[in-house]
């Protein structure tokens, strides 16, 4: 197949993007998949907090120039294989996980140039590279990119080298018209060569399920009708905002308030393999495979 | 071997198949020579081979020439002629079907038969209907493809990218293209692949050339594999399907997607500055206001530039800048200072420069005083070569600065928006000596500037440029 390159992209910090990347790229490489995820948020990184492994080398590294690309994608298959069957000792990941990190110090994130200097355009050279490397190197079904949130010069960027957006964003005001602005300014420059778009409610109020529920739940109540209650509200801003961005709803994830409210960042979709929050992912992935 | 240099020119998966290929390029291109190795290498390969002629030009007697030197006891191949079928009194219509026929009969009477060339069709539209030909083509086509093994070339001239040719094309296999170049000593020709239905093809001209006996040898020239090709955005090297192969701009296809978003989002000016061989600079462009007044003699002239020359070496912004991080263009009555780093540059070169020249002239006569007018910008400059295979630049940055130099009196230092924004944004000291003096002057082409004017006690000049009071 070939390689579906998806940016998780959202007008706000804070709507779940990263949460979302990770395990989304944890369940295909467990379906089989080989899979890239890399860290573009490149002025908060947090992918570290879900994969808990030290890379060699950081994306920054490369995008300096002072690493290859072999040296910064870190393979995390074993890892998260081995973190998944402390839960479910059936756990097979089938495909391939790889992660390009991104350094949180500080004095790196200043390296990482926004602006209009030969440092900056060489960098952006190179992460441009770095897709045509990992196609090339790596034989990938997706490449899933994790962005800072906003107009900003390095989510730009990822959002230009992907062919598909995921826009997250929550229910809010601030996060509605927001999208509408980022659809607007700059998702209409995307989309006229190419790039396809998808709105991605995540948080989705109104839902909240009692955590008894929510443990005992099988697969066959795990469909997204299950567990969303009809609201007219939540129905009237999907439609409302998907037809004035012109964009369709990939995915509507309710709320989780274990999930929102949870003091430490997991891997939900292997630690809580029968979660509601990760059967809405698998619905994600679905989504991924029959929409794009 | 199907086709003449088919192993440098197919390099997909699986076999060349055998298929009915539309033969295109320009007179001159090699379509003929191409068509008679094709009809060679047949023969020699012991196939049986049919020829059918739409040309008056060609008799059969100058057709047997060209395989007069075989080395094989094989059959020659059998001719038929567009003009022998034509029968007089016939409509055109009817002497294409009876082509038709005639084929038919000849594919009958020699079953073997498995290289076939058409040449040309070009021949056969400047006489028949457009309709008609392509009918012509499609009832070829079914007959050959009927028989399974036969490989067959349809001449044509023009470009594949040409209508007819587009639409012939698709009613066969797939195009074959040839072109020739005529680089001053010699002409070179090429060919390639341009597509074939079903099969992945990675387009690449290879190079031939026609010897004297008519054969075509193909140049295992490593310089041209588009395996080398290195695209223009990333600057990865291309490996598979090109965009803009016919270009010099190749990209990965994703890439040129890339190229063009990007360009969307930021402007045009990222898409200079992401392409290798293009620099971005902070730009210093000055020049002497009355140089040119006929009262003054031609040795005050030269006088006056070799002062000003002088002064502006002697300022540290420019001095102890290092040769290799600035470019220095002479324009006669002035020059122009690329600085590849720090944008600050331009400007303290101007205030040293100024501050400089209130000491040089409050000392000179009124002759020898030096006035000047200065336009800073940063931009993107491609870097090329001159006549006298100098360095030299050209592009956006340098440009803009000489229009906004062009709009200043004497001791104006202008700055475009990118350069002054840029400075305020850096240091409180610049916001207290740059201003904005218009927020949209148009210059040639249309192109809108907003204008900002650096002046303090010691340099600079606070008036508005007459030419934009002038026009308010």
């Amino acid at each position: 197949m070939t390689t579906k390159c998806i940016a998780f992209h959202s007008y706000k910090g804070g709507t779940g993007k990263t949460t979302i990347a990770s395990n989304c790229a944890a369940l295909l490489a467990k379906r089989g998949f080989r899979v890239a995820l890399l860290d573009l948020d490149v002025y908060a990184p947090s992918l570290l907090v879900y994969f808990q492994k030290e890379p060699k080398k950081w994306l920054n590294d490369y995008l300096l120039d002072e690493a290859e690309v072999d040296e910064v994608m870190t393979p995390v298959t074993d890892s998260i294989q081995d973190y998944g069957k402390q839960f479910d000792n059936t756990l097979e990941i089938q495909g391939k996980l790889w992660i390009g990190f991104c350094n949180v110090k500080k004095e790196e994130v200043y390296k990482i140039e926004a602006g209009a200097s030969d440092s900056s355009k060489s960098q952006l050279r190179r992460f441009i590279l770095l897709r045509e490397y990992l196609i090339r190197d790596y034989d990938l079904d997706y490449i899933i990119i994790d962005t800072s949130p906003g107009i900003r010069y390095w989510s730009i960027n990822a959002l230009a080298v992907a062919d598909t957006l995921f826009l997250t964003l929550k229910m809010g005001d601030i996060d509605v018209e927001g999208t509408k602005r980022l659809a607007s300014e700059i998702y209409g420059s995307l989309t006229k060569y190419g790039t396809r778009s998808f709105l991605l409610f995540n948080r989705v109020a109104g839902y909240c399920l009692p955590s008894h529920t929510v443990q005992t739940l099988d697969k066959e109540n795990a469909s997204r009708n299950a567990l969303l209650m009809d609201s007219y509200e939540t129905d009237n801003v999907e439609n409302m905002l998907s037809k004035e961005t012109k964009m369709d709803v990939i995915s509507a994830i309710p709320c989780y308030c274990d999930i929102q409210f949870s003091r430490k960042e997991f891997l939900t979709a292997l630690r809580y393999p029968t979660h509601p929050f990760t059967k809405q992912l698998e619905l994600l992935v679905n989504a991924m495979a029959t929409k794009l | 071997m199907f086709i003449p240099g088919q192993k440098q020119l197919f390099s997909g998966p699986g076999e060349f198949p055998k298929c009915i290929m539309l033969l295109a390029g320009t007179s001159g291109s090699g379509k003929t020579a191409y068509s008679m190795q094709f009809l060679r290498e047949g023969i020699s390969a012991g196939d049986h081979c049919l020829y059918i002629n739409c040309s008056q030009a060609l008799t059969q007697e100058r057709f047997n020439s060209y395989f007069a030197k075989s080395k094989t006891a094989a059959k020659a191949p059998a001719f038929i002629s567009l003009f022998a079928v034509q029968k007089p009194g016939a409509s055109q219509s009817r002497s294409l079907s009876g082509l038709l026929e005639c084929i038919t009969s000849s594919l009958q009477t020699d079953e073997s038969t498995r290289r076939v060339v058409l040449d040309s069709l070009t021949d056969l539209i400047a006489r028949f209907s457009n309709e008609e030909v392509q009918k012509f083509v499609a009832q070829l086509y079914d007959l050959l493809k009927a028989k399974n093994n036969v490989v067959a070339l349809f001449t044509i001239t023009g470009s594949s990218s040409a209508q007819t040719t587009d639409t012939l094309g698709s009613l066969i296999d797939g195009i074959i293209q040839l072109r020739m170049e005529d680089s001053g000593d010699e002409t070179q020709r090429s060919v390639r692949l341009f597509s074939l239905k079903m099969a992945h093809t990675v387009p690449k001209w290879i190079r031939f050339r026609i010897k004297e006996d008519g054969d075509l040898e193909f140049v295992h020239d490593n310089n041209l594999s588009r395996t080398d090709l290195v695209c223009k955005l990333c600057n990865g090297p291309i490996i598979g399907p090109i965009a803009n192969a016919e270009s010099e701009s190749p990209f990965h296809p994703h890439c040129l997607d890339t190229y063009h978003k990007l360009g969307d989002i930021y402007g045009s000016h990222i898409l200079y500055a992401l392409q290798p061989g293009v620099v971005n600079a902070n730009f210093f462009f000055i020049d002497i206001v009355g140089l040119s007044d006929p009262l003054l003699s031609v040795e005050k002239q030269i006088k006056k530039i070799e002062d000003l020359n002088a002064i502006i070496g002697s300022c540290d912004a420019f001095n102890k800048v290092p040769k290799d991080k600035k470019i220095v263009l002479p324009t006669g009555d002035g020059m122009a200072v690329g600085f590849l780093i720090n944008p600050e540059l331009p400007l303290q070169l101007s205030i040293q420069l100024h501050r400089k020249l209130n000491a040089f002239n409050a000392k000179a006569t009124s002759d020898k005083a030096i006035g000047v007018r200065i336009g800073l910008s940063s931009g993107p400059v491609f870097v090329v070569s001159d006549v006298n295979n100098n360095q030299n630049v050209w592009g956006p940055g340098i440009i803009l600065a000489r229009r906004i130099m062009d709009l200043g009196d004497n001791r104006h230092i202008l700055l475009a928006d990118n350069i002054a924004e840029a400075l305020m944004n850096l240091k409180d000291e610049y916001r207290e000596v740059i201003r904005p003096i218009t927020t949209g002057y148009k210059v040639k082409h249309g192109q809108l500037l907003k204008l900002y004017s650096a002046y303090s006690q010691d340099f600079g000049n606070p008036a508005i440029p007459s030419r934009i009071s002038e026009l308010s």
